[in-house]
């Protein structure tokens, strides 16, 4: 037999950082596909801008630390994507630059870099991009409306393109019309008007990756199914979401209907399936992951029922980041105290069953 | 290794050390509430450095002058009680700066008195009994060190967070209201830490180089 030397580790695990990057990176540019059909090639150039952002901001981090720049390190890229299908497809360029860089340059390598950070950090740079421009952020364009590529809060860039076609003479840009998401219309207690079908397919007002909600749920099973995406943790955030809508609506209608408005409005599928399930903020065991899911999912409708803003599934997961290491090391200790007690029955089951000798 | 210099430096700034070497806030992390909560405008961080000053300078002097003839519990909660009597007589000195700044700072005025550099000096300064020269230093320079931290943090926030320096419109190419945010004094406090500790880093290896380098010891002799 011939032996090949080689050092450890000699057991490989299938997932590795790339692979699970690149499932994501999958999913994401369905989702961006499906953005540019409802609003036009300016979701491609939103998208690229915050993607470049990112990596732009982090290979100068990685640079700065004096480290060597990895090829194959994709999580910049899902930062970005992630940051740009969170926001309107008027928005303009300057919150989503800010968003990215804040989140790689602020958030993540402050922390270590990629595999370190405490904090998500898509869901920080999204936060701060709410709380600097909450008006560019929470007002949408309908789908399948004109939406010029200077975008409709980039004032400057609209008034040269304005100036442009006006000495072209051609047409003058259209302005695109704004209208809130259905969870504006749930945090003021009224009820949407949407049907449930379009909201579904994702014919209605919102974040360019967040409204198809279908489309989102099919994400979530191939990430799951992947094993990218660990089903403990959606399944704890999205039961307890559904769980307080339906014990507690807060528009006048039947609990079934308070859940489906709660579960399709904003950005909380899409928080769930590619914020919240960041494999270096969530914890490590089976059993802490559906908690932290149960924790972060009271902590969003606590904030969607009191606070300040309409959205707020990022300021939760924010929130329980903070709490992953508590999880964590008292996940630890409840297994161990678990694991002992088994192997502590099983010894006593081991001499009970054992014939003395004669 | 020849470290002269650096070994002189050192003692000698041992009487400044407040303001840059041990500066409370960005080496010591001390008074970090104040730090993170009132530097949103650079009046705020004024007033507040104004009143560090006036409660310091009395009760870290006092401290020294009879702190060691009180029992071990006494000093800190003499020098809280005294600092507060301070605090409220300046309080018509601050509002010179603006008339609405008491109510703009709100608790944090009276949280002053019991403030961690308050206390940290006071408790030093009690037990190093006959150095009162040494404990006034200390309280000008950390005083110093003080203000220019929080003036720092809130020329940023003011500046990038509301295109504005001491309430008066500035023209900025980028308006960041996120900076704003309490939770973004930390932010900012943290990167400035870590210039600070960058800048510090520099100074020791350039004290070092210049100590172990002969032809630079010529040319600064």
């Amino acid at each position: 037999m011939k032996l090949k030397p080689s050092p450890a580790p000699y057991i490989h695990f299938p997932e590795s950082n790339k692979t699970m990057m690149s499932d994501v990176i999958l999913v994401l540019c369905v989702l961006t596909a499906l953005a540019t059909l409802f609003y036009g090639p300016r979701v491609l150039l939103i998208c690229g801008v915050s993607v470049a952002a990112a990596v732009v901001s982090d290979l100068v981090c990685v640079c700065l630390r004096g480290r060597v720049p990895n090829p194959l390190d994709f999580s910049p890229v899902v930062t970005g994507m992630i940051i740009a299908l969170a926001m309107p497809a008027t928005v303009s360029f300057t919150p989503v630059i800010t968003a990215s860089v804040f989140a790689i340059v602020i958030v993540k390598h402050p922390f270590g870099g990629t595999g370190s950070n405490i904090f998500n950090p898509a869901a920080a740079g999204f936060s701060f991009a709410v709380i600097c421009w909450p008006q560019q952020i929470f007002n949408y364009p309908m789908p399948f409306e004109h939406i010029s590529l200077a975008g409709q809060y980039s004032e400057k860039a609209l008034a040269f393109v304005t100036t442009m076609n006006d000495s072209l003479g051609g047409a003058r840009t259209i302005i695109t019309k704004l209208y809130q998401n259905p969870a504006y219309v749930l945090k003021l207690g009224g009820v949407p008007t949407h049907k449930t079908s379009e909201m579904l397919v994702g014919n209605f007002p919102g974040a360019m990756g967040a409204t198809s909600i279908l489309v989102l749920v099919a994400c979530l099973a191939f990430l799951v199914f992947r094993r990218t995406v660990r089903w403990q943790l959606p399944f704890g955030f999205l039961g307890t979401c559904m769980a307080i809508a339906w014990l507690f609506p807060r528009c006048s209608v039947t609990p079934l209907w308070s859940v489906l408005y709660e579960m399709m409005s904003g950005i909380l599928l899409f928080g769930a399936v590619f914020m919240l399930n960041d494999p270096t903020t969530r914890p490590k065991r089976a059993g802490t992951l559906f908690v932290y899911g149960v924790f972060a999912g009271l902590i969003t409708m606590l904030l969607r029922y009191w606070g300040g803003f309409e959205e707020s599934v990022s300021f939760a997961i924010l929130l329980a980041n903070a709490f992953v290491p508590t999880f964590d090391r008292y996940g630890e200790m409840i297994h161990f105290w678990l694991r002992r007690k088994r192997l502590e029955s099983d010894l006593h089951k081991k001499t009970q069953n054992t014939q003395p000798l004669v | 290794m020849n470290l002269i210099y650096i070994k002189k430096h050192r003692t000698r700034s041992l009487w400044y050390e407040g303001f840059l070497r041990r500066n409370p806030i960005l080496v010591c992390g001390l008074a970090l509430p104040f730090a993170v909560m009132i530097t949103n405008n650079l009046k705020n961080s004024a007033a507040v450095s104004l009143m560090m000053a006036c409660v310091l300078l009395p009760c870290v002097l006092l401290a020294s002058l009879i702190g060691a003839r009180l029992p071990v519990w006494g000093t800190c909660a003499i020098s809280s009680v005294l600092s507060l009597a301070i605090i409220i007589a300046c309080v018509p000195l601050v509002q010179m700066i603006s008339p609405e700044i008491t109510d703009a700072l709100g608790m944090y005025i009276p949280i002053l008195s019991v403030n961690t550099i308050l206390l940290f000096l006071c408790e030093r300064h009690a037990r190093q009994h006959g150095k009162p020269l040494r404990a006034l230093s200390d309280a000008i320079f950390y005083s110093l060190g003080f203000a220019v931290a929080l003036g720092l943090i809130a020329v940023v926030r003011e500046l990038v967070g509301n295109n504005t320096l001491w309430g008066i419109p500035v023209s900025f190419p980028i308006k960041l209201s996120g900076l704003q945010v309490a939770f973004s004094g930390f932010i900012v406090a943290a990167f400035l830490s870590a210039l600070f500790r960058f800048v510090r880093r520099r100074m020791l290896l350039f004290s070092y180089r210049r100590d172990n380098n002969p032809s630079m010891q010529e040319v600064v002799q």
